[in-house]
């Protein structure tokens, strides 16, 4: 066989591209798994619910606190005036990813009545009221711009809210990263809802056109709802004076976090 | 080794199962990318089958059988791949890696043009066996397992998309050779 023969072209072509799995698919998968529970056939709490779920949790509670904010905005159980209705958004044409699917967990009782404290993170810079039952895990590391899909767990503030009747966990997550120089606000939130379903692992919404607009503590982003497992999980998105966020979690949890959450600084 | 990482990995170490991630994944993405020659839906398609491999190892009963299996959701997950609408991904589309050295001089543009439009015209199932054969090397029978069909299917699907890759370098060979002809 020469080196015109088809099959040898035919096999050199086969063998052009790459063959390294990028790494940040492989952190993105590492942090999938530690976040995502393994089917067992034994009752009880899948194991990736106690450490929070964050390959699609941090995606799954920014797009969360969006939507329950707006629902209990809405139905008025909260009525903070710092978070306003989305606004219509002439690229994206919200569809199924506004209808929420049956939550069943933690969601169900947010625990609205309970006692809570300030908690404000010196990394990230925003406050709100934790109840005291939510269990704090602060961030380890800045989340650094590069990194758009998603933030690791070390880059991440989660919240921990224990599961009721035999539910889940549920959790809330939070991280902001500098957008680079060379960025775009627009460009960066395009890029996250590009690159979305990286951190959703095997719960993706259907469309990134599912993105509405929607607006906490003043600031105007965006807002995604899908659900994983039938635990029904919101994203929200913004930028705010040069950093990129991203708040992620079980629906109800995220709009009880939006309800006190400010930013400060 | 690997089986007893697959083991740990089962029992939920999940550091266990990023060990199997280092093992497998250059393989795995290797072979997903030329499936469905796309970087970025290849680096789905490879996180899509380790997630749910993680989910499901636990009902995996012979760790030794964890390479196959691991093989046969990579390949469901790029049929997935091809199938799903991809309105939202294609908004931002990293142009396809040539490797370190660039594009191999052996194709020519043309060439490679021709059998990227072949390529596109395969079915996945056509696809993936193809791949499976001339890229990761694999035995019919391991295909057979890999893409769930008689080792007979995985015979005839290799010999169209063969045939049908030739076909295409020869009709650009003519193509060019009338191009070049004097009037």
């Amino acid at each position: 066989m020469n080196a015109r023969h088809p099959d040898t072209i035919i096999a050199a072509w086969l063998e052009d591209g790459p063959s390294s799995l990028p790494r940040e698919t492989a952190r993105a998968i590492q942090v999938a798994t530690r976040t995502t529970p393994q089917r067992r056939r034994v009752l009880g709490l899948s194991r990736g619910w106690w450490t929070p779920p964050m390959g699609y949790g941090l995606a799954l509670v920014a797009v969360i606190g969006i939507v329950m904010l707006g629902s209990a905005f809405y139905f008025g159980r909260l009525g903070q005036p710092a978070v306003g209705g989305p606004t219509p958004n002439p690229s994206a044409t919200s569809s199924a990813g506004a209808s929420p699917s049956a939550t069943i967990g933690p969601s169900d009782k947010p625990s609205a009545s309970a006692p809570t404290q300030p908690f404000t993170s010196p990394r990230y810079g925003y406050s709100f009221a934790r109840p005291v039952d939510w269990q704090a895990e602060e961030s380890t590391r800045a989340w650094a711009h590069g990194e758009v899909v998603v933030p690791d767990l070390e880059s991440l503030d989660r919240f921990l809210v224990p599961a009721v009747a035999g539910g889940p966990t549920g959790i809330v997550a939070v991280a902001s990263q500098p957008i680079a120089p060379d960025k775009t606000p627009a460009a960066w939130l395009d890029g996250y809802m590009t690159r979305f379903h990286y951190a959703n692992g095997g719960c993706r919404p259907n469309s990134s056109t599912d993105w509405e607009a929607f607006t906490v503590a003043g600031v105007t982003g965006w807002t995604l709802h899908f659900s994983c497992d039938q635990i029904a999980i919101v994203d929200f998105i913004a930028v705010r004076d040069g950093r990129g966020w991203v708040i992620s979690g079980d629906r109800p949890l995220v709009e009880q976090f939006f309800s006190s959450f400010r930013f400060s600084k | 080794m690997r089986t007893s990482l697959v083991e740990r990995a089962r029992d939920g170490d999940d550091v266990a199962f990023s060990d199997l991630v280092d093992l497998d994944g250059d393989l795995c993405y290797a072979i997903a990318y030329r499936i469905l020659r796309d970087v970025e839906r290849a680096q789905d398609a490879v996180q899509q089958a380790f997630l749910l491999a993680w989910r499901e190892l636990p009902k995996l009963r012979d760790p030794e059988r964890f390479s196959p299996w691991l093989r046969r959701l990579l390949v469901n997950s790029c049929y997935e791949e091809l199938r799903r609408h991809t309105r939202w991904t294609s908004r931002i589309r990293i142009l396809p890696l040539d490797g370190p050295g660039g594009p191999d001089p052996t194709v020519s543009v043309d060439e490679r043009d021709a059998l990227d439009r072949a390529f596109g015209r395969l079915t996945p199932q056509h696809r993936a066996v193809f791949v499976l054969h001339h890229h990761a090397g694999l035995p019919l029978a391991d295909i057979a397992d890999a893409v769930g069909v008689p080792v007979g299917t995985v015979k005839s699907r290799l010999h169209h998309a063969t045939r049908l890759l030739r076909a295409a370098l020869l009709a650009d060979d003519q193509i060019e050779r009338a191009e070049t002809r004097p009037a």
